[in-house]
């Protein structure tokens, strides 16, 4: 049945623009942030 | 009105206008984001010029004000948008399209705006002198989001991808035509909790001035500003808890009545508990007299201006009364968790019998004794889970570190449970088998008829909670509770619409059982369902309340998909919740421990607005 709307949900995804793409450009710049500060930890124990 | 009629399409949005809300959308969302960036890398001061300026007028941070106004804007046109939609829904039955109903637009901006106020209350401090608050979370090395921010804007995402998840449950389950949908209670239920994050946002603003906004001598009109800024934001949360009370406010609930007294007290004890111990002495009194004007309001415009059925309201006036009582002697709220149980327990019996006699006065279906055994034993028991809650809320939002403390560990998950197990006991139904309707019509103009009705057996009927004849979606709602004639047999008090788009019904609810018996359905093709003529007499069996109400509903659903459906909604419901539940724990962690910021409950102070936004106890 989910497979019978694939086309809806394709289409209905940018529907879910704003969050999708300010949650995930937020999370992914907070991620992005704590890899690094990871990795430079990491570096200075080593 | 009557353009929305039993011919719209019934299982989800046309493409088109999909594509137009998605286009909407992208530009919204571009525009958002542009200027969040822009002022993050210091090319506008579009947002910096206005947040400043509000902020020297209010002595708060601007990355507080500007937000907190977008978003009670926000919140008031997704408010009266709602309400709209819903009587638009009862007065003329489902729409052409998500885009072809006015109120939509009003939820959808609304949403988008509260959305937004999250966003901007993110990106609004530039951090010159580090993160914006001890609470800020931090997103880039340069770039700490405050709290509150994050909170708002995590419950505005959570209502607006209610709207594009809405059509995808139509699409799979058919239209579900009644408030308590998963996808429509994340529409409001994101809304409603849109309010907590705005009060953290406030405290996290009061305990970030700088000296300079902490040395200006607060005015009368400042304190007044922050007396109705607290009123304002308690009694927009009670509007927000209340909201999910709706179907009772019309008339035309698909639930059992006991909800009602149940929702009310969860509301009441919640919210009010928050403003007075919050807020200090007054402010659960301001926040029902927001909550009546603010609901007096939309009344009077969706019902005698928009001409559509008038939603209803409970009158709170004497919960908030109960809790200001309490709470006269300023040692009873050192110890919230007892507060917070003790205000609940009076919330559940003597605002219980308040509401009672409003009922009588103001709301469509009356309680009555059907109700007593349970209503008595479950409401005060909401009440207490609901007050303990709201005692978490304000333990942490006065910035008090013991949040967990004084049986809190204990008492926070307990009242949870017990709010889910009552929700969970009362959503439990169970149709009366062998119950059967005899309609006797008799023509009473034109489309309309006055009906006797034999209910066997005889007995079926006897304290019911509600045995009306409800006709709606033709173009108005006409709900008319039967006046007994005889054993078994009773009669319409008025002419009934049947004829045309109009829905006409028998609807008994006795115990756990909701059901009805049709009168009059018009054939759908779209759904489709075949239509139900008014006879001159006839006798029908009663059958589930929602077969006849919701018809909607597709049939042959693989009932793996349906549980897939609710977890997925429930699962994000519930983190939400706890991400809520966290950012009031971590408001709470790191309160500032310097004098004068939040002293120990114990020290006298005068009732000061302006300190309770602060996080100090009031």
């Amino acid at each position: 049945m989910i497979l019978a709307h694939a086309g809806h949900w394709v289409v209905a995804l940018p529907f879910f623009g704003p969050v999708l793409a300010v949650g995930g450009g937020v999370a992914a710049m907070a991620l992005r942030d704590r890899r690094q500060r990871r990795s430079r930890a990491s570096a200075t124990l080593g | 009105m009557s353009t929305f009629a039993a011919g719209e399409p019934a299982g989800g949005a046309a493409l088109s206008e999909i594509l137009v809300a998605t286009l909407g959308a992208t530009l919204l969302t571009s525009l958002l984001i542009g200027l969040g960036l822009a002022h993050r890398a210091g090319r506008t001061e579009l947002l910096a010029r206005p947040a400043a300026a509000l902020g020297r007028r209010a002595g708060m941070p601007g990355w507080t004000i500007l937000p907190a106004l977008l978003a009670a804007v926000s919140l008031q046109v997704a408010l009266l948008g709602m309400y709209w939609d819903i009587s638009l829904h009862i007065d003329v039955g489902r729409d052409a399209g998500p885009l072809a109903n006015p109120a939509h637009y009003l939820i959808l901006f609304g949403l988008f705006g509260v959305f937004s106020a999250g966003f901007l209350a993110m990106v609004l401090p530039r951090e010159q002198d580090g993160p914006p608050s001890p609470t800020a979370i931090r997103i880039t090395r340069d770039w700490h989001a405050p709290l509150g921010g994050v909170l708002v804007a995590a419950c505005g995402a959570f209502s607006l991808i209610g709207f594009p998840l809405d059509d995808v449950w139509h699409r799979l389950f058919g239209q579900d035509v009644t408030l308590w949908g998963p996808t429509h209670l994340m529409l409001i239920g994101g809304a409603a909790m849109t309010l907590i994050g705005l009060a953290v946002l406030q405290v996290e603003g009061r305990r970030s001035r700088t000296p300079e906004m902490r040395a200006a001598r607060p005015t009368g009109l400042r304190r007044l500003e922050g007396t109705l800024r607290l009123a304002s934001v308690c009694g927009g949360l009670l509007i927000g808890m209340s909201t999910f009370q709706a179907e009772f406010d019309f008339g035309v609930p698909q639930f059992r009545l006991l909800f009602q007294p149940l929702l009310i007290a969860l509301a009441a004890a919640f919210t009010l508990v928050v403003a007075r111990m919050w807020g200090g002495r007054g402010t659960a009194l301001g926040a029902v007299v927001f909550f009546l004007i603010l609901r007096g309001l939309i009344a009077l415009i969706v019902g005698p201006v928009l001409g559509e059925t008038t939603p209803h309201l409970p009158l709170y006036l004497a919960e908030a009364l109960v809790v200001e009582l309490l709470a006269w002697r300023k040692t009873t709220i050192e110890r919230p968790y007892a507060f917070g149980a003790a205000a609940g327990a009076l919330i559940g019996t003597v605002g219980l019998a308040a509401e009672w006699g409003w009922s009588h006065l103001w709301m469509p279906l009356p309680w009555n004794t059907a109700l007593l055994p349970e209503a008595l034993l479950l409401t005060p028991l909401i009440g207490v889970a609901a007050g303990l809650l709201g005692a978490f809320t304000a333990t942490a939002l006065r910035g008090e570190r013991s949040v967990w403390g004084g049986g809190g560990r204990l008492a926070v998950p307990a009242a949870a449970l017990a709010v889910v197990a009552i929700v969970g006991y009362g959503l439990s139904t169970a149709p009366l088998e062998g119950v059967r309707a005899q309609v006797a019509l008799t023509p009473a103009g034109p489309g309309e008829a006055t009906a006797r009705v034999q209910v066997t057996p005889a007995g079926a009927a006897e304290d019911a909670e509600w045995l009306t004849v409800t006709a709606w979606q033709g173009g108005g709602l006409v709900v008319d509770r039967l006046r007994r004639t005889g054993p078994g047999r009773y009669e319409t008090t008025r002419p009934i619409p049947a004829a045309g788009d109009w829905k006409a019904m028998v609807r008994l609810h006795r115990g756990r059982a909701l059901m009805a018996s049709p009168i009059y359905m018009p054939a759908d093709p779209a759904i489709p369902a075949e239509g139900v003529p008014a006879r001159a007499a006839v006798e029908r069996p009663f059958q589930a309340d929602k077969r006849v109400l919701q018809r909607e509903a597709k049939p042959g659903v693989p009932g793996a998909l349906t549980t897939v459906g609710y977890l997925t909604v429930l699962a994000i419901a519930l983190g939400l919740l706890a991400a809520l539940g966290w950012g009031l724990a971590r408001l709470a962690a790191r309160a500032p421990d310097r004098p004068g910021d939040a002293p120990p409950p114990s020290a006298p102070r005068a009732p000061d607005p302006a300190r309770a936004l602060e996080g100090a106890p009031a």
